[in-house]
C-alpha cells in the first residue's frame, strides 16, 4: 500500500514544527501539552497525547507527530466548538473538501460527539475525520487532556477544535476505516436503551444482564464488541465490568437498534494489522490517519512497525467516534 | 400594531370562526410579531349578568415567517375548548404550527439543509436540528389529526388518482413527491393488494394533511366526478398503458450512461427496506446507509419516509464522482 504524500505527516521536533507553523503551512498537532505550548500562534489546532505510530510505535513526550494538511481555495479554517455548538460542525465544513477535528477525553464535548454524531445535520455528506485528545496513562486522573487552537493559542478542556480543509476541484477525498478485528459468528446483543454503559440486553433474543452474561464466560475485556454497518466493521471498546452495578461500561457508546457481536481473539496484533492493511489498498494521497491507543497497548505496537503513521489516540473519528480502529484520509484523483 | 389589523391576520393566517384574532403586537427589535388567538365565550345575551370565562391554558408555538418577521401564535384556551387542529396550531407542546412543520418538511424534501432553513425561516439552527432529530427517530410527524370531509378510504378516486386516471394539480410538494412514488410502484407492479394499500395510504396523507392541502382537496369533487367516465376509458386502453410503461423503462435502461433515477423511483425504497444488496465500499455510504435503515423501520409517517429517500439519494448525487462502485450496482438493478 502507498503512503507516499507530498504533505508532511511524520514526528518531528519542535523547531520543525515552528518552522512549518510560521511559513503558514496549516498543520494539526499532536503532542504533550508543555510542547504544544510552545507553539507559535498560527494556522494550527492540536491535541494532547504521547503515543505514536512513527517509524516505529513511540511514546514521547518531545517531540510532535505533524500531519500537514492542504492548502486549497479559501485556505482551512479554524473553528471551536462547545458540546452545544458541536452539532454544526458538519454544517460548516467546507462544499469540497473535509473537516479535521480534535476533542479532549472525558470532556462533556466528547460524551455529546460520541452520542449525537449520527443525527447531525449533514453528517455522512461531508467528509469528518479527527481524533480524542488524551494524556500518558501514568498520568490518566492527574492531568487533564487538552486541545488547541493554534490561531489564537487557547487551549480547552472542554469543547472542541476544527479545521474546515477546502480540497482542489479536481480531488475527491476518501475516509475509511482499518480494523483488526473481526466480529465472532456468535451470540447476537442488542441493547433497548442507548450510552456509555449497558446492563439489561438481548442475547440472541433472550433477556439477559451483559455483566454477569461476560462474568460467567470469563468475557476477555479486550475485545470489544462489533458491529456490523453494512461491512464497515465498528468497535464499541469495554472499559470495566462494574459488579457493584451489574454494567458493562464501555469507551463509546452503543445504540439500540444495532446487533453488536463479540470480537475474534487477535492472537498477534501486528501481523493482525499487517493482515488487515495488506488488503486494504489506500487510494491517492494519504493525509491523515490516526490510530487507538488499545490497539498501542493491547497489542504491544512501542517499537513496531506498522506502515500506516499517526498519533494513537483515545478515540478515533470517521464520522462519528470509533474505538480501536485505524481512521486514514486520502486524497484521490477525479477520475481516478 | 393597530387593533384594525386583527381581520387581516386572520386572513393571513387563515383563522376562521368560532376562533378569533384578539390582539397583534409587534417588537421590532426582534422583528417578532405574536397573534393572540382565542375562541370568544357566548355572549351572555342582553339582561344577563357577564359571566367572566377565563382562558385556562395558553399554547404557543412558533409560525411560517410573515414578510420576513418572526411570527408566534398564541392560544388561549378555555373549559371546554378543543385545540383546533388547523395550520396555525402545532402539537400541546410548544414547537412549530402544522403550518410551519409542512414548510420545513416540503423545503428538506427539496434538498434544503438545516443551515438553508435555520436563515430562510429564522429560526435557530438547534431547534431545528432537535426537530429534524425528532422527525429520524418517527417521534415527529408532520400529519394532522383525522377530520372529515374527504372522499372515504373506499372511493374509487384514490385507486384512479393512484394510477394516474384523473390529474390533480398539486402544489404541494410533499404529496408531489408520494404521489410520484406511489405512482411509479403503482406502474412496476400488477398486484391489487399493493394498489389498494398504496390507495389507503395516500387517503391516509389526505386526512392528516388537510389543514395544508386546501388547493387540492378543493379540486377533490370534481375529481371524484370524473372517475367513472376515466375508469372506462382505462379498461378500454390497459394494453397501451402498458406498453407505454414499458418502452420507458427500455428508454431508461437502454440509455447511454446511468442517469441517477430521482428520489421518488422504487429503487430508493428497495434499497433503504434492504429488498436489493447492495456492496458498499464507500464507508460514509455504509454508515449512513445503516442509519437509514433503521430510521424507515420505525418511521410511519409518510413524509418521513420520503425524506429518506431524498437524504439516500442526495448522498448519491453529491459523491456520484466516487460511488463508481456502488452505482454499476444500480445500474444493473434497472437493467433486470
Amino acid at each position: 500500500m502507498s503512503t507516499k504524500t507530498s504533505l508532511q505527516h511524520r514526528l518531528m521536533s519542535l523547531a520543525q514544527a515552528t518552522e512549518l507553523i510560521r511559513a503558514g503551512r496549516p498543520c494539526c498537532m499532536a503532542a504533550d501539552e508543555a510542547l504544544l505550548r510552545r507553539l507559535p500562534r498560527g494556522p494550527w489546532i492540536g491535541g494532547t497525547i504521547p503515543y505514536f505510530m512513527a517509524e516505529r510505535g513511540t511514546t514521547t513526550r518531545d517531540a510532535l507527530f505533524v500531519t500537514e494538511l492542504p492548502i486549497a481555495g479559501s485556505g482551512p479554517r479554524i473553528m471551536r466548538y462547545d458540546r452545544k455548538s458541536l452539532e454544526r460542525v458538519c454544517t460548516d465544513g467546507p462544499e469540497h473538501g473535509f473537516t479535521l477535528i480534535v476533542m479532549p477525553a472525558f470532556s462533556s464535548a466528547h460524551e455529546a460527539f460520541a452520542q449525537e454524531a449520527p443525527g447531525y445535520a449533514e453528517m455522512y455528506l461531508r467528509p469528518l475525520v479527527g481524533w480524542v485528545s488524551g494524556v500518558h496513562l501514568d498520568d490518566l486522573g492527574r492531568v487533564k487532556p487538552l486541545v488547541f487552537d493554534g490561531s489564537t493559542g487557547l487551549a480547552l478542556e472542554d469543547g472542541a477544535v476544527a479545521m474546515h480543509v477546502p480540497v482542489p476541484a479536481d480531488k475527491m477525498v476518501h475516509v475509511d476505516i482499518v480494523n483488526p478485528v473481526s466480529p465472532e459468528t456468535g451470540p447476537a446483543i442488542e441493547f433497548t436503551q442507548g450510552g456509555f454503559s449497558a446492563g439489561d440486553c438481548r442475547i440472541d433474543g433472550r433477556s439477559h444482564n451483559l455483566h454477569d452474561w461476560m462474568v460467567e464466560r470469563g468475557f476477555n475485556t479486550q475485545l470489544p464488541l462489533v458491529a456490523d454497518y453494512c461491512g464497515a466493521l465498528v468497535n464499541v471498546c469495554i472499559k470495566k465490568l462494574d459488579a457493584q452495578s451489574r454494567r458493562v461500561e464501555f469507551y463509546a457508546p452503543v445504540f439500540p437498534g444495532t446487533v453488536y457481536r463479540p470480537a475474534r481473539p487477535v492472537g498477534n496484533y501486528v501481523s493482525a494489522f499487517a493482515s488487515a492493511l495488506a488488503s486494504h489498498q489506500i487510494p491517492g494521497e494519504q493525509v491523515f490517519s490516526c490510530n487507538c491507543v488499545l490497539n498501542y497497548a493491547y497489542g504491544g505496537l512501542e517499537g513496531k512497525t506498522v506502515s500506516v503513521q499517526g498519533p494513537a489516540t483515545f478515540g478515533e473519528i470517521a464520522y462519528q467516534l470509533l474505538n480501536q480502529t485505524l481512521v486514514y484520509l486520502s486524497l484521490v484523483d477525479e477520475g481516478q | 400594531m393597530k387593533d384594525d389589523d386583527r381581520p387581516l391576520m386572520a386572513e393571513l393566517l387563515g383563522v376562521d370562526a368560532p376562533w378569533k384574532v384578539m390582539d397583534v403586537q409587534r417588537s421590532s427589535g426582534t422583528q417578532t410579531v405574536t397573534v393572540h388567538i382565542e375562541r370568544p365565550p357566548p355572549h351572555p345575551g342582553l339582561f344577563s349578568r357577564r359571566a367572566v370565562v377565563p382562558v385556562r391554558r395558553q399554547l404557543r408555538w412558533e409560525h411560517v415567517t410573515l414578510a420576513g418577521w418572526r411570527c408566534r401564535v398564541q392560544v388561549g384556551l378555555r373549559d371546554g375548548d378543543a385545540l383546533p387542529a388547523t395550520a396555525w396550531t402545532g402539537e400541546e407542546a410548544p414547537g412549530y404550527t402544522r403550518g410551519l412543520q409542512r414548510l420545513i418538511m416540503d423545503l428538506l424534501l427539496a434538498g434544503a439543509t438545516t443551515e438553508q432553513l435555520s436563515v430562510l425561516l429564522k429560526l435557530p439552527f438547534a431547534d431545528l436540528w432537535r426537530h429534524k432529530f425528532r422527525l429520524d427517530q418517527g417521534r415527529n410527524t408532520t400529519a394532522l389529526p383525522a377530520p372529515s370531509g374527504l372522499p372515504a378510504e373506499g372511493s374509487p378516486l384514490w385507486p384512479a388518482l393512484l394510477m394516474g386516471r384523473v390529474s390533480l394539480d398539486v402544489k404541494a410538494l410533499g404529496l408531489r413527491l408520494l404521489l410520484a412514488k406511489l405512482q411509479r410502484e403503482a406502474a412496476l407492479h400488477g398486484d391489487a393488494d399493493l394498489h389498494r394499500q398504496a390507495a389507503q395510504e395516500l387517503h391516509r396523507y389526505f386526512l392528516r394533511s388537510q389543514a395544508v392541502l386546501r388547493h387540492e382537496i378543493a379540486q377533490l369533487p370534481g375529481l371524484t366526478a370524473q372517475v367513472p367516465a376515466a375508469m372506462e376509458r382505462a379498461v378500454a386502453a390497459p394494453v397501451a398503458r402498458a406498453a407505454a410503461v414499458s418502452a420507458a423503462g427500455m428508454r431508461s435502461s437502454a440509455a447511454q450512461g446511468f442517469e441517477l433515477p430521482d428520489a421518488t423511483d422504487p429503487l430508493w425504497l428497495a434499497l433503504l427496506e434492504g429488498e436489493c444488496s447492495l456492496d458498499v465500499r464507500a464507508l460514509g455510504l455504509r454508515l449512513l446507509l445503516t442509519q437509514l435503515r433503521s430510521q424507515i423501520r420505525v418511521i410511519e409517517d409518510s413524509d418521513v419516509r420520503m425524506l429518506k429517500l431524498v437524504e439516500i439519494h442526495r448522498y448519491f448525487s453529491r459523491h456520484q464522482g466516487a460511488l463508481g462502485y456502488e452505482i454499476s450496482q444500480l445500474r444493473n438493478w434497472r437493467a433486470h
